[in-house]
């Protein structure tokens, strides 16, 4: 650290207020006047600039990483008046980091027809807590309403911080003019990388001598909506994100897969925890030794650990509490768990190794680089000749150890190792999500259907169900049942097979209803306890991708005894639908032998994400799926014979 | 022999020490009466309230909670403790326990977070909450939280519920100990529960206790809690909060109390003063003026929340939100009645509890229990209520966040409690034509046009505005449980008087619901009339609240395409009671080859009194029922 600020200079500030002819304080008339976002046309507020200003400064003792911030924003209509509360959050720990300089003002359009400026007084400014770690600056803009336009900028600046901040380009709101000017000293090495769907412009400045002068601009994002089904929301904002690779033309190890492999299997928090013996004072030997092979004793270390773990709710890929304190059932973060898995896995004999993976939440990772806040946990990688290689996570409760856990499926994750640390896609396609339903149903003369259903979850729909149920039988019931047919009763629900791995979750439970009439007729719906009533895939357009993260395997079959006083008027058709790419297939099966309706329906989804521009054929194609697994059985009154 | 019976005899024994430890948090010391379905059960439940003098008041709990299941942990697994200016968290102490009542973890004050105002929507405020999460290992476990906060200035004394929610109550204690010379007042409600009061020297002290409680069900659509929950009320007679002395034995004086925060000697200048008059000169009639100057303001201001100090109660003043053109509640309200005083119109602030379906205040008990300030405008004929947080209701509407109940007016004679508009279903229309267009293919063209006010406005409003159009078609879909279209397009036609009116158009490539044969089974509208939910239920304990009382009408005539012709069309159908009226009439004309369908629902009265329940719940049921009831088409 001494010899880095011996090399930092005291640089000069580069005014961004020389760029694209703006200046902060003063706006145009045709700027001001601006009717509409073009391309974003709904849009409540638009950012007109938006501007981030990175420089070093460097004294005796310590050096400052200096940002400034300006923002310039439009307000179009009442429901963007939001953006015009201002939160500025940072860090109080050690006093390091200060905010500074804040100046704002709103511009009206006076009744004489000329712009009209308000500043923000200083004593609207406010400081208060949000967390032990953490203040904000918290103010309000002045006589904002629908049509203003109102700016602000702010100097954030922090003491022996090298680390240079991502920046992003698109917002929630459309953002007209986007750039990050970054100063860095030559000495700090650092990479970046680009999360973009449209034009950078990406450009080397000249700065003064000993500094990288680099300059991000990105024009016309619009705002980032959010969808059903997609994965993380920061997957999709466009951004820019560093990391310091190396000093003084010294790379950091750590800034190659490999040497970032042997970074955190050299650390405390990490690859020392491996190390440790904990072991010796579990009461899990014996059962490592009664254990019929290797499998089994996965399977064993498994659950011993799923069990015997106190999980605190964090996920993190470095440990905070220790393998030691997490085997004493002390509260423990996901990495102190999953690495005691590890731990005894290998203590046991068993191949294991650390996955540091991004969960779906978290964002997808770039494999060109090892950017380290690109992760946010760490699980089991096991290699099992048997069943082949297998990934853990002991904090998820009710994951079996051969299914991979819902939240990295579909993603990639890095096994650190010192021989052969490498990236690895995770992808459990032989598992699905299975619903199998079986209903028995009576329907008397008066229109009184009443039967009773048994319906398995499979897989990662017994996943799924066994979060639910941990909520109570009720709340259980009202999901799964009584929310989606609310005019049955549903009586006596029975779940079992809750704790036996190998089968499916079964609910079986009895119901009544009275069916819809019309004149001479009764309507039976055969879609029961599916789960695909509604259609999330409203939408006409989407731009992210459905991310289902698993495939999906429904049946359900059924036998309806009819009354003879009643008979179907023309039953559905038998079909079979299949999307254009395969991918998804529906198939029904019905017949009537006079007194019964036997009928089986399954449906296959083998796909587990669709793209955006996928979106269009699988929009039309659900729809007729769903409009087919909701067609009714029409029964009719039988006209009595003559006699 | 022996050895191996002692050896039996032993490993009984340690079953027995390890299924009950006589320790007096282990749950199996719970009677199953409580235990039975709880959330969880409060073993001690202790709040000791002393208090010194009109200023200064200290508050202690001391709670011994065993929680049963995962609601129960959702609940009580944050322990939070709120403090500001005003009040500070003197001690503090947490326990954990495990299912045999043996201690487990111990937190003291520095174990908590403080973070800021983390539970409510304020911008700003000094609120700061001490926090901290329990990990219990395993359920049931039992928690036990002492603390004590001192208040430096009080308006109100806490107070006290003898039953809860969330868990039994094996024991719970309230304890008072006031000055003599100051006295305190109590109301019961729900409870016979009287307190034990004991003098003892300058002080006196009220203790009031109750035990084995069992857990009480929530029901769905009901009042608040206050309306049937056994509690006691207790409240000062003298009370001194910021340095101001005031008194809360009347309303009159609650209201003499706020009076000064909203009296302003000089709230605009000269030119504002002149700038405000000539604004409304064009008017003639105060109704008019007010409206001009309240939609001015919902144009020009907006709703922002700085709580700070005193603030929670005063509002910044007129020449704040005149200049910077926002405020809370308090402010825009202040900001509205110092604008009408200056074109000679007299308003009142009105303290308020806000919500839907909130329980009134008790006229005959003064206590705090408001969160939220209106506007009261006496007129010779009529008063006009003024919302100033909403940028969009009408001038003179309140809604269900404040209507059908009491509000404290604040006049320059102290307070006056005075009710709220009541709830009209007349205030609430949905009136709607619609064609529906049908082809021989299957598919059809549906017009509506919707004439909307009231809370069905408000609904509307919030669903669309500022939406993009996929936003519009999925919420409208959702809210009207239109069935899925593949064409969708809204379009607002502006307001009319009170109300806005729309246009929904929407195309399907196929419009029935079954095909049946030659048969076509339609709905007789895209959506429902009565979309409440309102189920029978026998074991209904308290009086139900619709949202709020409506008049739904509805009017759709279907073209037949050539060649169809309907099966025998679903009766006219007409059910009426006391709270709500439904007909629906459905006729072919054969001649134009339409089919009409009239249907008209009232909701007159929003309330229904438990007794009437089922009566109501019965009534709906029949209603649905003859609303799903299906067109046969027949194609010839």
């Amino acid at each position: 650290m001494r010899n880095l600020l011996l090399f930092l200079l005291l640089f000069i500030c580069n005014s961004i207020t020389a760029q694209k002819g703006a200046s902060f304080g003063k706006i145009d008339k045709a700027e001001f006047e601006i009717k509409e976002c073009e391309y974003d046309k709904t849009a409540a507020a638009e950012v007109l600039y938006d501007y981030g200003e990175i420089n070093y400064f460097a004294n005796a003792i310590s050096f400052t990483n200096e940002m400034i911030v300006w923002r310039r924003i439009k307000i179009y209509s009442e429901k963007g008046l939001e953006e015009a509360n201002i939160k500025i959050p940072f860090p109080t720990r050690g006093n390091r980091v200060t905010v500074s300089k804040i100046s704002a003002y709103t511009y009206n359009m006076a009744d004489n027809g000329e712009i009209e400026r308000t500043e923000l007084e200083k004593n609207a400014v406010y400081r208060q807590k949000v967390s032990d770690n953490y203040d904000e600056m918290v103010f309000s803009m002045p006589k904002v309403k629908a049509g203003s336009v109102f700016e602000f900028r702010y100097t954030i600046s922090r003491r022996d911080v090298v680390q240079i901040d991502p920046w992003r380009f698109q917002d929630d709101i459309p953002v007209r003019y986007s750039k990050y000017d970054i100063g860095i000293p030559s000495v700090i090495g650092f990479s970046y990388r680009f999360i973009k769907r449209q034009a950078i412009d990406d450009r080397t400045e000249d700065g003064i001598v000993g500094v990288r002068r680099k300059v991000f601009v990105m024009a016309n994002i619009p705002g980032l909506k959010k969808e059903p089904y997609m994965s993380s929301v920061k997957d999709y904002y466009q951004r820019v994100e560093f990391q310091i690779t190396g000093y003084n033309g010294q790379p950091f190890e750590s800034a190659t897969w490999k040497g970032f492999s042997n970074f955190l299997l050299a650390d405390e928090d990490f690859g020392l925890q491996l190390k440790k013996n904990v072991l010796k004072h579990l009461p899990l030997s014996s059962e490592i030794k009664s254990a019929a092979g290797p499998v089994d004793k996965v399977k064993k270390i498994y659950k011993y650990v799923q069990a015997n773990t106190n999980w605190n709710g964090d996920n993190s890929f470095w440990c905070y509490a220790g393998v030691k304190d997490a085997a004493e059932k002390k509260p423990a973060n996901s990495a102190d768990i999953n690495i005691l898995l590890i731990n005894l896995l290998r203590d046991a004999g068993i191949k294991a190794y650390p996955l540091v993976v991004s969960t779906r939440e978290h964002g997808k990772i770039n494999t060109g680089f090892p950017f380290q806040n690109q992760f946010d946990n760490v699980y089991a990688y096991v290699e099992l000749d048997e069943t082949g290689p297998l990934v853990l996570d002991a904090t998820s409760k009710h994951t079996p150890f051969f299914i991979s856990p819902w939240d990295v499926q579909f993603t990639n994750g890095f096994i650190a190792d010192a021989q052969l640390p490498q990236i690895i896609s995770v992808g459990d396609v032989t598992h699905k999500y299975k619903i199998t339903t079986v209903v028995q149903t009576e329907i008397g003369s008066n229109g009184i259907a009443k039967g009773v259903i048994k319906n398995y979850a499979g897989e990662y729909a017994k996943i799924e169900r066994l979060a639910a149920l941990k909520k109570g039988m009720e709340d259980y019931k009202k999901e799964y049942f009584t929310e989606e047919h609310k005019d049955f009763t549903f009586e006596s629900l029975e779940v079992t097979n809750e704790a036996d791995d190998s089968v499916g979750l079964e609910s079986s439970v009895r119901f009544k209803t009275e069916l819809a009439k019309t004149g001479d007729y009764f309507l039976y719906s055969l879609n029961l306890a599916t789960g695909l009533n509604s259609n999330p895939f409203l939408s006409e357009e989407r731009n992210t991708a459905i991310e289902f993260g698993y495939l999906q395997a429904y049946t359900l079959t059924g036998n309806i005894t009819i009354d003879e006083s009643l008979v179907p008027e023309e039953l559905p058709k038998n079909i079979k639908m299949i999307m254009p790419d395969s991918s998804i297939i529906l198939q029904r099966i019905l017949q009537y032998n006079g007194t019964t309706i036997a009928y089986r329906i399954t449906l296959q989804i083998n796909k587990p994400t669709y793209f955006s521009d996928e979106y269009p054929d699988f929009k039309e194609f659900y729809a007729a799926m769903l409009e087919q697994l909701n067609e009714q059985i029409v029964l009719k009154k039988k006209t009595n014979p003559r006699p | 022999m022996k050895i191996i019976l002692s050896a039996v005899f032993y490993f009984l024994l340690l079953q027995c020490v390890s299924a009950q430890t006589g320790l007096p948090f282990d749950v199996h010391l719970i009677p199953d009466s409580l235990r039975k379905g709880a959330t969880s059960v409060y073993r001690i439940d202790e709040t000791t309230v002393d208090v010194s003098s009109e200023s200064e008041m200290k508050f202690s709990v001391h709670e011994v909670i065993t929680i049963f299941n995962k609601r129960g942990l959702d609940y009580f697994e944050y322990v939070t403790i709120s403090t500001d200016k005003f009040r500070k968290l003197e001690d503090v102490e947490v326990k954990l326990y495990d299912s045999l009542g043996r201690e487990r973890a111990k937190f003291k004050r520095k174990d908590f977070s403080v973070i800021g105002s983390p539970f409510n929507s304020d911008l700003v405020s000094d609120d700061k909450t001490y926090a901290l999460k329990l990990e219990p290992r395993e359920l049931p476990c039992t928690i036990e939280r002492t603390f004590t906060i001192k208040n430096k200035g009080y308006i109100d004394f806490p107070d006290w519920q003898a039953a809860s929610f969330l868990g039994a109550l094996q024991s719970s204690v309230y304890t008072i100990t006031v000055p003599q010379k100051l006295g305190l007042r109590y109301q019961a409600y729900n409870t016979p529960i009287k307190p034990v009061i004991t003098p003892g020297g300058d002080y006196i002290t009220y203790v009031w206790t109750t035990g084995n409680v069992k857990e009480v069900d929530e029901e769905e659509g009901s009042f608040s809690w206050k309306a049937y929950m056994p509690m006691v009320a207790i409240a000062p007679n003298q009370f001194e909060f910021d340095d101001r002395k005031g008194s809360f034995a009347t309303w009159k004086d609650y209201g003499q109390w706020n009076y000064d925060f909203y009296n302003e000697e000089k709230p605009f200048t000269e030119t504002d003063i002149n700038n405000i008059k000539a604004s409304v000169a064009g008017f003639k009639t105060a109704p008019e003026k007010i409206s001009f100057l309240y939609k001015k303001m919902q144009k020009e201001a907006r709703y922002v929340s700085i709580q700070l100090g005193i603030g929670g109660l005063k509002p910044f003043p007129a020449k704040f939100v005149h200049e910077k053109k926002y405020g809370d509640c308090k402010a825009l309200s202040n900001y509205m009645k110092q604008q009408l005083q200056v074109i000679g119109i007299k308003s009142y602030p009105a303290i308020i509890k806000s919500g839907s379906n909130s329980h009134p205040a008790d006229p005959l008990f003064p206590n705090e229990g408001f969160d939220h300030i209106i506007l009261c405008v006496p007129l010779e004929k009529d008063t006009m209520w003024l919302e100033c947080t909403s940028q969009h209701t009408q001038p003179g509407v309140l809604g269900t966040f404040t209507e059908n109940r009491n509000a404290v007016l604040i006049t320059e004679n102290g307070g006056v409690l005075v009710n709220t508009p009541k709830s009209k279903s007349t205030n609430n229309l949905w009136m709607a034509r619609t064609n529906t267009e049908l082809f021989d293919d299957g598919s059809s063209l549906v017009s509506s046009r919707i004439f909307l006010n009231g809370e069905f406005s408000e609904i509307i409003y919030a669903l669309t505005i500022n939406r993009s159009k996929d936003e519009i078609k999925k919420a409208l879909v959702r809210y009207f449980n239109f069935k899925n279209p593949d064409e969708f397009e809204y379009k607002a036609l502006g307001d009319s008087a009170n109300g806005q009116n729309i246009s929904i158009t929407l195309a399907y490539s196929k419009f029935y619901d079954v095909k049946a044969g030659s048969k076509y089974f339609m709905a007789q509208k895209g959506y429902k009339l009565a979309a409440d939910e309102i189920p029978v239920d026998e074991k209904r304990k308290t009086d139900f609240l619709f949202s709020f009382p409506y008049i739904k009408s509805d009017s759709v005539i279907f073209t037949l395409p050539k060649g169809f012709k309907p099966e025998p069309l679903p009766a006219i159908k007409s059910i009426s009671n006391e709270f709500a009226t439904y007909s629906n009439t459905l006729s072919f004309n054969e001649a134009a080859g339409t089919i009409t369908v009239t249907t008209h629902l009232q909701l007159s009265r929003h309330m229904i009194p438990v007794a009437k329940y089922n009566e109501a719940a019965t009534m709906f049921e029949q209603v649905k029922k003859d609303e799903n009831q299906k067109i046969v088409l027949k194609k010839e």
